[in-house]
């Protein structure tokens, strides 16, 4: 392949949205050229520096307000039924945070998003450290269940630092295999199934450990994170 | 799916759908009036969400489809002053590192419209190319193309210290 032809595919590459004979053909070619191999990495890094900026917003309580009356305008009986239907947002929410105590929706995305803001080379680890059990005491009492620190056999455990998943702390620990960083997270609310799936170009597992989540992300093949994780 | 359902989906994607809209206008008053159309549209059209996988994708197409109308409206009244993504406010983000990020914002704002969308929608929300096209009205290979022209371009902006001299113009 000429460096030409492989400029072309470099970002559909990155994005994991070329087919894999081709895809395999660019990163032959990666890795033969280093001037190719060093833009790639120069596209990667760019990937993640636009993963760093504002992805959401809080909205104005106005807005809210609105949208809650398009909610339950289904309901509408009568000239108070806005103010109920706003009553009744707020005591449904309150319930469900208090009942539930987190949202429990898929995070998949979520945690690919933090992978590409909390790579360990932009946002340094709190502990740096090979350790696991070093790792566990910086964990311990910071988060709301027993610190855990899943061994992944083969890869290297760099360090790890705190972070906030729907609006719950969590664990956030970083290896590295085969020169590819691999965010972990480990949170209070465990994913409804387990599974690998593709989110912003990176893979993403998914499964319950102990009653705790467990999300691997990385741009690591499936297969690797799989075998890494001990699922194979 | 049912509507309580539906309102669930497309609750969860609230303060994404705002930062888009941000994105789209040139104040926190117009996204808030667009945050607010996209929803009334998507409430009086909520049966045609067939999945609720799709349903990030669905908002952002909405709310985009809405910004479009709302600059074609406002370009037949000169005495108000049009903002493209050329001219967007970049003092609305907190970031962690503010003075790098600020240059990628003016180097954003110094691509074509089209590139910039389909970068900040691949890389800042995630979405595939197929989710963009969509979003954008465009083919797949479009949105290829426009996100490796654009990132090409955007290197090179970065590299050349593009960003700087944008901030200055503005100012």
């Amino acid at each position: 392949m000429r460096c030409v032809d492989a400029r072309e595919l470099l970002s559909a590459v990155l994005d994991d949205e070329l087919p894999s004979d081709e895809c395999g053909a660019v990163v032959e070619h990666l890795e033969q050229c280093a001037r190719c191999s060093s833009e790639a990495g120069a596209l990667r890094a760019l990937k993640h520096s636009v993963a760093r900026l504002q992805a959401e917003e809080t909205s104005t309580a106005a807005v809210r307000a609105r949208i809650d009356a398009l909610r339950f305008a289904r309901n509408r009986q009568g000239p108070r039924s806005l103010a109920v239907a706003a009553v009744a947002t707020v005591l449904i929410a309150l319930a469900a945070l208090t009942l539930s105590g987190r949202w429990r929706h898929d995070l998949s995305d979520v945690v690919a998003a933090d992978h590409l803001k909390s790579n360990p080379a932009v946002a340094p680890p709190q502990v740096v450290t090979d350790s696991p059990f070093r790792i566990e005491r910086f964990f311990a009492g910071a988060t709301g269940f027993d610190p855990t620190v899943p061994r992944l056999k083969g890869a290297e455990l760099l360090g790890a630092r705190l972070c906030h998943l729907d609006g719950e702390t969590a664990e956030l620990i970083f290896y590295k295999h085969d020169g590819r960083n691999i965010s972990l997270f480990v949170t209070a609310a465990p994913p409804r199934t387990a599974a690998c799936t593709k989110h912003r170009g990176l893979t993403v597992c998914r499964e319950e450990r102990n009653g705790l989540g467990i999300y691997a992300v990385s741009d690591l093949p499936e297969t690797s994170l799989r075998r890494l994780l001990g699922h194979s | 799916m049912t509507r309580d359902e539906f309102s669930e989906v497309v609750l969860r994607w609230l303060e994404q759908v705002t930062a888009f809209a941000r994105r789209l206008t040139s104040s926190a008053a117009d996204a808030d009036d667009l945050v607010q159309i996209t929803y009334e549209q998507a409430f009086r059209s909520w049966h045609t969400l067939r999945h609720p996988r799709a349903g990030r994708a669905w908002l952002f197409r909405i709310a985009r489809n809405a910004a479009v109308d709302r600059f074609r409206r406002e370009s037949a009244r000169p005495e108000i002053e049009l903002v493209g993504y050329e001219a967007l406010d970049i003092e609305v983000a907190m970031p962690l590192h503010p003075v790098e990020l600020i240059d990628l914002e003016a180097a954003l704002s110094r691509l074509p419209i089209d590139q910039t969308e389909a970068i900040v929608l691949c890389d800042l929300w995630g979405f595939t190319y197929e989710e963009i096209a969509a979003i954008s009205g465009c083919a797949v290979g479009t949105v290829r193309s426009r996100i490796s022209r654009g990132r090409v371009r955007l290197l090179k902006i970065l590299r050349s210290g593009g960003s700087a001299n944008a901030r200055e113009r503005r100012s």
